[in-house]
């Protein structure tokens, strides 16, 4: 009985909620197996006064879901500390000025800026300091780390430095494309105290490896996620109330996941791995047909899984939301 | 966001304090809005203001974050602060602290450091006040010299801020203890109305700490004090054994006349600003004035003049003679077995300033009643009119029902006469100082076309 009623409260919400499903709209952050091992280095390297850690990897790895749950863990793990996000755009010529402002809008700074240089960084050192000074911590995340210039990180130091100075620890991680390993060369040659200081350890941020890794993701949408908050549903038994009731679980997809990408990749799952990307889009064009699918004892054959993975692009290297984009295909139009 | 943290600052600093932190994080000047009565802060999409009234759920209208913490924190009550000189201890501002107990006159020293507090800038001297008018980011705007020493205000060792907070407890609860201790027979109406007239001055209020620390005694406290006169132990806080010997009635009814006086003071100041010359001209005419002597004779209002100062005329004249006739009854037998009390001074101000009050509600009603074209004179007793509250009152009783009720009636006064002629007065002296003005730019013209001009050959 409280099992129907529960059902039908979650169908309830489903013209105004659905839709918004982290699931379907690809935007889940799930604690995947690269996640776990990001955010335990991290936090390992931010026990220390000062610390610095980068990660490069290739694009759609998951980089920005992984940034997003290093936010979530952070005020787990180190209470009062301030979290601050910074995407460098691609410049030829660095100024600390647009460097500072840059900050400044990161962080959202309300009051007017100053027009003196000196002016703008005190600004910002003192609005960071009193962000931290809570839990006495600070984590700068760079994101597209490998669009800094090295006078930003010098400049970068200077904050860093200051900050440090008054008692408040600094922990950097920055996150990259494969070019921050060249750059960590080259500044290694140039610059070494600035690639010590910011990028000690570089560390590949890796995609989902084997079978494991991905029952690890389809495992949290059945156990350790929530929509919506605070309603005490996990994901899957959102999208899936009745197969839930049932016994239905997506963790228990994980192999014939990994086979259908397997089949469909030609043996680049094998060298590369699964980019977290293509999993997401695989389980968002999934998730839209749940609806109708939803009945007792319902399982995802493997032929739906491999359907929606070549409905979502892969191997065609771009990703199936902006694939649909340009050629004006809509997601409910999929083929059956 | 603006950069904010409830973590720069401890749980009993004051408005200042605050106001002084939040320019120094965010490098901005707060400017203070005296009609608003509050601060505006500059940001850029909008102008935000903080003041230190209660904090609603929504926060400040213009609702920018982190904003919300700091109106919380500034509508706490232990942190408001009066519009006057700033008086600090030197070691605290070196740190960003001031307390709203470095205010009270009643303390010379920080009851933290027992340093002796100063008043005006440690550098150029010049005067600053609680607003931050003159001080901005703890920066002097006169000299451009910061009073902080520490390079982060409110950064205190750990052992230091938790000493800090043990004595700022201690010192509080002393605070609120001796204050319970020391509320009068009366209460008056509001506490506001004490602290309008009197504020914190060491001259109204000296020795009443050091009369509670007879009750509770706090070292601490003792050395913050500023020494005061003993005369602080003939407040009438019990019955008095009548008769008393005439020394003792004399200082028993001094600090009435002290009060009195003050009171007075302040009403010319404020009541009566602009009815200077009603109020001469009433004192003449009715009475009151020093060289009176006190008869029972009837005294003349006219009622098409001034209400307000005839009122202050009549009323002074009362309490004169009410304190006269006090220090009488004191000295013989009584009449009856109730022991006779005294209110404390502030219930004695409040009822002095809510008397007066009434005096004029009074006279205005009077002069509603007569028809303006009336200019007779008419006769009027104010010995037996009844009193609106005595200092002496028999019995348990001591809240006083006329005060409670009355509303605080500034602009009751009918008479724009005073205002009249001030504005005439301030019209010619305008007209006299653009006259000068002219004056002295068209001799300087001609000064200037005397240089010009090529010597003239005799």
């Amino acid at each position: 009985m409280e099992m129907h009623e529960s059902i039908a409260a979650i169908q309830a919400t489903y013209p105004s909620l659905r839709d918004r499903h982290p699931l379907l709209m690809a935007s889940a952050v799930l604690p995947t197996a690269p996640i776990k091992e990001v955010a335990r280095l991290v936090f390992d390297r931010a026990q220390r006064f000062r610390s610095s850690i980068a990660f490069w990897a290739h694009p759609l790895c998951g980089k920005s879901s992984c940034i997003s749950a290093l936010q979530k863990l952070a005020p787990i793990q180190c209470p009062g500390a301030a979290f601050v996000i910074y995407e460098p755009s691609s410049k030829d010529v660095a100024a600390e000025g647009a460097l500072i402002e840059d900050l400044l809008s990161v962080i959202d700074y309300e009051p007017r800026v100053l027009r003196s240089l000196a002016g703008k960084r005190d600004q910002l050192l003192r609005a960071l300091y009193a962000m931290s000074v809570a839990g006495r911590h600070l984590f700068l995340v760079v994101d597209e780390a490998q669009n800094l210039h090295v006078k930003d990180l010098g400049w970068l130091k200077r904050i860093v430095n200051w900050l440090n100075t008054h008692e408040v620890k600094v922990t950097v991680v920055l996150f990259g494309q494969s070019q921050l390993c060249t750059m960590h060369q080259q500044f290694m040659a140039e610059m070494p105290d600035l690639t010590i200081r910011f990028m000690a350890e570089l560390v590949e941020f890796r995609s989902l490896q084997d079978v494991e890794d991905l029952r690890v993701v389809l495992k949290s949408c059945d156990d350790e996620t929530e929509y919506p908050r605070g309603s005490g549903w996990s994901y899957t038994q959102y999208l899936w109330p009745n197969a839930h009731t049932s016994g239905f679980r997506l963790a228990r997809c994980a192999s014939d996941l990994y086979d259908a990408f397997r089949s469909q990749s030609a043996g680049a799952v094998d060298r590369e791995g699964i980019s977290m990307q293509w999993v997401a889009e695989t389980l968002m064009l999934v998730g839209q047909d749940g609806e109708d699918s939803d009945v007792e004892g319902m399982t995802i054959p493997r032929e739906t899984w491999e359907r929606a993975i070549v409905d979502s692009g892969y191997r065609s290297r771009t990703p199936a939301a902006l694939a649909a984009t340009a050629t004006g295909r809509s997601r409910a139009q999929r083929s059956p | 966001m603006i950069a904010w943290s409830q973590s720069l600052i401890d749980a009993y600093c004051s408005s200042w304090t605050i106001i002084q932190t939040l320019e120094w994080l965010n490098c901005i000047d707060l400017k203070w809005m005296p009609v608003r009565r509050d601060w505006r802060v500059p940001l850029v999409r909008s102008k935000a203001h903080l003041s230190e009234g209660r904090a609603t759920d929504d926060g400040p209208a213009d609702g920018a974050r982190h904003l919300f913490d700091v109106h919380s924190a500034l509508s706490e009550r232990c942190r408001w602060l009066e519009d006057e000189a700033l008086r600090y201890c030197p070691a605290c501002v070196q740190s960003g602290r001031h307390y709203q107990y470095q205010q009270d006159e009643r303390f010379l020293r920080c009851a933290l450091h027992q340093t002796r507090l100063e008043i005006g800038c440690p550098h150029c001297g010049v005067a600053l006040d609680t607003r931050g008018s003159l001080v901005h980011g703890f920066t002097c705007d006169a000299c451009g010299k910061t009073l902080l020493k520490c390079p982060i205000p409110g950064m205190l060792s750990p052992g230091e801020s938790v000493l800090h907070a043990r004595t700022l407890d201690e010192l509080h609860q002393w605070l609120k203890d001796a204050n319970n201790s020391l509320l009068g027979y009366q209460r008056a109406c509001s506490g506001h109305t004490s602290i309008c007239w009197d504020g914190n001055r060491a001259d109204s209020h000296a020795g009443e700490y050091w009369y509670a620390l007879i009750h509770s005694p706090n070292p601490m406290v003792r050395n913050a004090l500023a020494p005061t006169s003993a005369s602080f132990r003939q407040y009438p806080a019990t019955p008095l054994v009548i008769p008393l010997p005439a020394d003792d009635c004399e200082a028993a009814i001094r600090p009435y006349q002290d009060i009195l006086r003050c009171v007075a003071r302040q009403i010319r100041r404020t009541y009566l600003r602009g009815h200077s010359r009603c109020r001469i001209h009433a004192m003449r005419s009715v009475g009151g004035g020093r060289a009176r002597t006190f008869s029972w004779r009837p005294v003349t209002l006219k009622p098409h003049l001034c209400c307000a100062g005839q009122a202050y005329a009549l009323w002074l004249l009362q309490r004169r003679q009410e304190l006269s006739s006090l220090k009488f009854d004191m000295g013989v037998h009584p009449r009856s077995e109730v022991p006779m009390r005294l209110p404390d001074l502030h219930a004695a101000a409040a009822s002095y300033i809510s008397s007066f009050e009434a005096w004029v509600a009074n006279l205005a009603r009077l002069q509603s009643l007569v028809p303006s074209s009336n200019r007779q004179s008419m006769l009027c007793d104010p010995f037996s009119y009844s009193s609106h509250w005595a200092l002496h009152q028999p019995g348990t009783t001591w809240s006083c029902p006329t005060h409670l009720r009355l509303d605080v009636r500034k602009d009751i006064g009918l008479c724009d006469k005073g205002r009249v002629q001030r504005e005439e007065y301030d019209l010619v002296r305008a007209m006299g100082r653009h006259s000068e003005r002219l004056l002295e730019r068209l001799l300087r013209s001609k000064r200037r076309r005397w240089a010009a001009a090529p010597d003239i050959p005799l």
